[in-house]
């Protein structure tokens, strides 16, 4: 533990982030006290307005910084193609693949009675209704190849079926029980590539 | 399998030890709470990734330390490997497998042990869940996949059984269910036929052990029991569990949890007919889980081939001269064992083999 208080707090800030342990954090704290003020305010800055210009898109709810993003804005885009994932950031891990020319939504998490989430906790009613406004002739549920994920895929394939559209889930070839951020490209290509009819 | 070498850093009572072995035979010798177990824990920790007598792995650290380390060199099939085990206080473990991190699940079938300690006495007279334990353990160590698939299996069953209580308190529809139960019935169907694979084999393995160890004058019979089922094993395993989570979904919602499912099975074991879990005297009973765990030696034999590593935790003093001596002339020359006991003198029938002793975290030759 340190004596000075202003460091403690940044320390302490640093360790509240995901995968940072108290080693990292500290490392993290000092290399920025021996930086110069420039460098300090810059990582500040980008901070306030990473949280201040970046919001969620009304439609996909993916982050964005323009309303719809720019993935629902592109007319290069097959509209007609919903892919379901959990997280931001797997939209980030799916479009490094370049596989996958439809558009995304968001869920926001995946079914966990034991977390507390249920569909009501997901960006689900906000899918049906996205639907059901027609256009869309195929959803691809790309949720984490865990318990959860499955568990959601299956839950929201049930609530599509009624609106007559076609519902598909991308491969297992993803290593099960991981997530499908850290799934190099060339797996998820192929899991896209393979997915099947539910 | 051999253990070449086991070196402890601030585990348990350990301040610093490196033991090379040897021998086919290793014996620690010690009074009570001298640390002669807690080095049958490292090894074993290191077969199951987790130890069998905590699941804090913080307890593993040495007091008022912040991080212990187990190191151990192993042959399998005649080729070094290594596992090195970093626990660190309120952070999760590292582990490297030959240099390369790999995660605890990722572990089972690496290292591959059997542990015989006084809880197993119970294996005939104890509750079904240590048989499903027992029978869990070993078909892990030969299948991994089995394993990832059991802890798959009781991830799904502890969401269902949590959402079971939600909809009981109204807090849930009773329709999410279903996504749950969809691929609850194909895991405990996959689960439950390698089990009833494993136990067909086991049942010849352990009939034949139990025959060696009375000369040939009982005969031990291991069935698997399949909960619901009636005695007679459904072709369709799926099918059957589909139909018993559906059938009894009222009925678990008023429980709270799952009357149904490989959790719930159990192991009947019988000797010339009869069930020697009620009917059996203690010495039958006795001789059944000695022949349980040979026959367990000999599975794990024919599935990866090669024997695993023995850990006889205190329970040379529980058997008697004769099944002892039967015990250490099937180990022998072919399964490297490692035994722990207070009192070896006591048994004069152990020959050939190199002891220790420990004495508060140290050991002695
Ligand atoms: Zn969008």
């Amino acid at each position: 533990m340190n004596h000075v208080a202003p460091i403690n707090k940044l320390v302490d800030q640093f360790r509240r982030l995901p995968g940072i342990g108290p080693k990292s954090a500290t490392r993290l704290a000092y290399f920025i006290l021996k930086a110069d003020r420039e460098r300090a305010e810059a990582l500040a800055q980008a901070i306030l307005n990473a949280k201040e210009q970046v919001g969620f898109c009304s439609q996909c709810f993916n982050f964005t910084d323009t309303d719809p993003c720019q993935i629902c804005q592109s007319e290069a885009r097959d509209h007609s193609l919903i892919c379901v994932v959990e997280e931001p950031s797997d939209v980030a891990a799916l479009e490094r693949t370049r596989e996958f020319k439809g558009l995304y939504h968001v869920l926001h998490g995946a079914l966990s009675p034991l977390a507390g989430i249920g569909p009501d906790d997901l960006k689900l009613k906000e899918l049906l209704k996205r639907v059901g406004k027609g256009g869309v002739a195929e959803v691809v549920m790309a949720t984490n190849p865990n318990v959860e994920g499955e568990a959601t895929a299956m839950y929201i394939a049930r609530l599509l079926k009624p609106l007559g559209v076609k519902v598909t889930k991308i491969a297992r070839g993803l290593p099960v029980g991981g997530d499908l951020e850290y799934a190099d490209e060339v797996t998820l290509s192929e899991a896209f590539e393979n997915r099947r009819e539910m | 399998m051999r253990v070449t070498r086991l070196t402890l850093r601030n585990f348990r009572n350990y301040h610093a030890l490196t033991l090379p072995f040897n021998h086919n035979i290793v014996i620690f010798t010690g009074a009570n709470a001298q640390g002669k177990t807690n080095i049958l824990e490292a090894i074993y920790t290191g077969a199951m990734g987790r130890s069998h007598r905590t699941h804090a792995d913080d307890d593993l650290i040495r007091w008022e330390q912040s991080a212990a380390l187990v190191e151990i060199a192993f042959q399998r099939q005649d080729i070094d490997h290594s596992l090195m085990f970093k626990f660190i206080k309120d952070q999760n473990k590292e582990i490297l497998w030959n240099g390369n991190p790999i995660k605890a699940r990722e572990i089972v079938g690496t290292l591959n042990v059997v542990l015989f300690s006084p809880e197993d006495l119970l294996l005939v007279k104890g509750a079904p869940a240590l048989r499903r334990r027992f029978l869990d353990v070993e078909i892990s160590q030969a299948n991994p996949a089995y394993y990832r698939q059991l802890s798959q299996y009781n991830r799904m069953l502890q969401q269902r059984n949590h959402l079971l209580k939600k909809i009981r308190e109204k807090k849930a529809g009773p329709e999410l269910l279903d996504a749950w139960d969809e691929q609850l019935a194909p895991t405990a169907a996959v689960i439950v036929k390698k089990r009833l694979e494993a136990v067909k084999k086991f049942n010849m393995l352990a009939n034949l052990m139990h025959r060696k160890l009375t000369g040939n004058k009982e005969n031990l019979s291991v069935q698997y029991v399949l909960q619901g089922s009636e005695g007679k094993i459904p072709d369709d395993l799926c099918l059957f569990f589909k139909d018993s989570f559906s059938s009894q979904r009222l009925a678990d919602i008023a429980r709270g949890s799952t009357g149904s499912g490989p959790h719930r099975d159990d192991i009947y074991l019988s000797v010339n007919g009869q069930n020697l879990r009620v009917f059996g005297s203690q010495g039958q009973q006795r001789t059944g889980v000695l022949a349980l765990k040979l026959a367990e030696l000999e599975f794990i034999k024919s599935e990866t081939g090669e024997y695993p590593v023995l850990l006889l935790d205190d329970v040379m003093s529980e058997l008697d001269a004769s099944r002892r001596e039967y015990l250490l002339s099937f180990i022998r020359d072919k399964i490297q064992t490692f035994i722990t006991a207070t009192d070896i003198t006591a048994f004069p029938e152990i020959k050939y083999a190199k002891f220790y002793r420990v004495s508060q975290g140290n050991i002695l030759e």
